[in-house]
């Protein structure tokens, strides 16, 4: 028990088979150490946004064990939500409310009383939407969506944060932005990151060890440096495309 | 042409989808089935109304009486029945005859109307039979005022149509053992039709709102992360239940509010046969305390709170399980109808109220107004009591479903038919 307690995030074969017959994971076994930030890479249907989803207790695995900080979220999936927040590619938020609303909503769920005042505060300054945040979210850019729907995320300020694809559909400007908040909290709070990212260069410069997802299957993990080494490749996207090379 | 394509478009993603599809298989399917079942029911029961036997209390033993009914028995085939008492003929049939003892002196005398009194026995919801057996009764009056112009005629050798006596039939009805006037009875034959449809349409638009508000939230893209916070999931059920009885009831409240200023502005006075003005003939306070009973009206309001829990949990369970609001509503308009007719059929049929319909009507809810003005008509509450626990289950079982979905894949997924998919999965 002491070894799982030990991990961030521990799978042991960990398998998802949907009702349809195809392969989410397969036998995937996992570990993101406590403080870190782990990246999940692989191409489209590889299996990271459904490894991410288990994590956060929004699907139930087939076969295997996951764990958040040693809690089982397949049987105690409310303590394990504690633990953590999740925020989903592509992330929306309630039109009709304010952007305001929708942070007080959405960290009222998790604090109260002064605490709760606490996070709001943090939660608009991370947003920085200035004025717009008093007006529906109707009229918000995907963008200003996104950050806000990660400014209560990173606002609850929990032991683990699940991130899938966090700069997805963001500009330049705004990836900057998020990528830096992730490192600031990660390193100020000491919160463990879990994120999925399409884009290697993102990976490379958040990570501190990453794992490449084909098929379901993890390929390899490791720190980025010994990757490379391993390897024998330049930059991340080498990396990816010589082991997945190996497996055909 | 630009519409062309547009509207090709608009079928398309209706034709294309397949809860609408589904939805439409469905409403032709239920339907014709409840078509079938009511339509035998009905055909039944008219059969059976139009074939009865009736019974005649004969006060006026005077021959002219005697030949009136003679006449009147011939024509209709031999369905008149002469019965000692009336307690003793409604014992015996639905309908009973009084031919009192001044008949023969009122016909004799020209400006004097012949006054009848007639009984019918109603022992079912089936407002076909029972207006199949108030419709004998005109028939009847007809019959009998033919029949002395018939007799008059033979007697003094004239022609029958030279002669009019006008016959007034003055109805009582038992209906469940209660007795009461046919504008009575009318109001009352209302209520039955009304509430449960009323009660149907409101758990219908409940639960089009919570499948609605849940597939909103799911293309708002916010609902996996309200899944992911750190609270119950029927918390989130219970949250949507209860937000979707409010959108409805302030709906239901607008609608019904909406519904008295007609009724008000249409009722206010109507002038009556000899010129004065009165108000309306039937007091429906009076006959909710007098005839149906607090009890009934108490079980309404508790039908229409557990109607709303009811449709609220279906709603959100199909809201959870489809992607799009398009789809949601194309799955709840099926469930409205079935709700209608549903509460239609179990009336229009023609069912006796016993255990087996009280169970349906628990199960479905609308139609428990019904069972519980029944019930209180006839004194025994163990319909009405059977129906309610069932009541109380299927709203729990619902309620159940819906919180077990969301603690299930499917609420994430979206549920697959055939080839198609509901919602796209990563």
């Amino acid at each position: 028990m002491s070894d799982i307690s030990e991990y961030a995030v521990l799978t042991k074969n960990l398998t998802k088979i949907y009702s349809s017959g195809s392969i989410g994971v397969k036998s995937l076994n996992l570990s993101v150490k406590s403080g870190e930030i782990y990246g999940l890479i692989g191409p489209n249907g590889s299996g990271k946004t459904t490894t991410l989803r288990i994590i956060a207790t929004l699907l139930k695995p087939t076969n295997g064990e996951v764990y958040v900080y040693g809690v089982d979220v397949v049987k105690n999936p409310l303590e394990a939500r504690k633990l953590m927040n999740y925020l989903p590619e592509e992330a929306g938020a309630y039109r009709d409310l304010t952007g305001l609303d929708f942070i007080k909503f959405m960290l009222s769920l998790r604090f109260t009383g002064r605490r709760l005042e606490e996070a709001i505060g943090e939660a608009i300054e991370i947003a920085d939407l200035g004025g717009d945040l008093k007006k529906p979210i109707r009229g918000y850019s995907k963008g200003m969506k996104r950050i806000l729907a990660l400014s209560t995320v990173l606002a609850s300020r929990p032991k683990l944060l699940v991130l899938d694809e966090p700069t997805s559909g963001l500009d330049v400007e705004r990836s900057i932005y998020v990528r830096n908040m992730i490192r600031r909290y990660n390193r100020e709070y000491g919160i463990t990151v879990l994120l999925s990212s399409h884009n290697m260069l993102e990976v490379e410069y958040l990570c501190n060890r990453v794992g490449i997802l084909y098929r379901g299957s993890l390929l390899i993990e490791g720190a980025i440096e010994e990757l490379k080494n391993r390897v024998g490749g330049v930059n991340l996207e080498e990396v990816f495309l010589k082991v997945k090379g190996e497996v055909h | 042409m630009t519409l062309t394509p547009l509207l090709i478009r608009e079928v398309k993603a209706f034709i294309k989808n397949p809860a609408f599809i589904l939805g439409i298989v469905f409403i032709i399917g239920f339907y014709g089935i409840l078509g079938r079942l009511m339509s035998t029911g009905i055909q039944t029961a008219v059969e059976q109304t139009l074939n009865m036997q009736i019974g005649v209390v004969l006060h006026d033993s005077s021959d002219f009486a005697m030949r009136v009914l003679s006449v009147a028995n011939k024509t209709s085939g031999g369905r008149l029945q002469l019965v000692p008492s009336l307690e003793a003929g409604l014992s015996i049939y639905d309908i009973v005859v009084v031919i009192p003892s001044d008949f023969t002196i009122r016909v004799m005398e020209l400006d004097k109307p012949i006054n009848i009194e007639s009984y019918i026995k109603i022992n079912t919801i089936s407002p076909v039979v029972s207006g199949a057996k108030t419709n004998i009764i005109t028939v009847i009056s007809d019959l009998i005022r033919k029949s002395i112009s018939y007799v008059i005629a033979i007697e003094r050798n004239i022609d029958p149509s030279l002669i009019d006596k006008h016959v007034l039939m003055n109805t009582t009805l038992q209906v469940y053992g209660k007795i009461m006037k046919l504008e009575e009875y009318s109001t009352i034959s209302f209520l039955m039709g009304f509430v449960p449809m009323m009660i149907a349409i409101i758990m219908g638009i409940n639960a089009t709102y919570a499948s609605q508000f849940t597939a909103t939230e799911k293309v708002e893209k916010a609902f996996e992360m309200l899944l992911a916070q750190p609270i119950p999931r029927r918390n989130i059920v219970f949250a949507k239940i209860i937000g979707s009885i409010i959108a409805s009831l302030l709906m239901g409240i607008a609608y019904f509010t909406g519904m008295f200023l007609i009724l008000l502005s249409a009722t206010t006075s109507t002038p009556n046969t000899i010129g004065n003005t009165t108000g309306l003939s039937v007091n429906l306070i009076e006959i909710v305390s007098g005839k149906i009973g607090f009890n009934a009206l108490l079980v309404s309001i508790a039908t229409i709170i557990l109607g709303l829990i009811y449709s609220g949990a279906l709603g959100i369970t199909i809201g959870s399980i489809v992607s799009d609001e398009r789809i949601a509503g194309a799955l709840t308009a099926p469930i409205i109808f079935t709700f209608i007719g549903i509460g239609y059929a179990l009336i229009f049929i023609g069912l006796p109220v016993n255990i087996i319909t009280g169970v349906i009507a628990g199960i479905t809810i609308a139609p428990l107004p019904v069972i519980a003005l029944v019930s209180t008509m006839i004194g025994d509450f163990t319909v009405l009591t059977t129906s309610l626990l069932f009541a109380v289950l299927s709203t729990i079982v619902v309620m159940g479903i819906a919180i077990h979905i969301y603690n299930r894949d499917i609420v994430v997924l979206g549920l697959r038919i055939s080839r198609f998919k509901l919602k796209e999965r990563k």
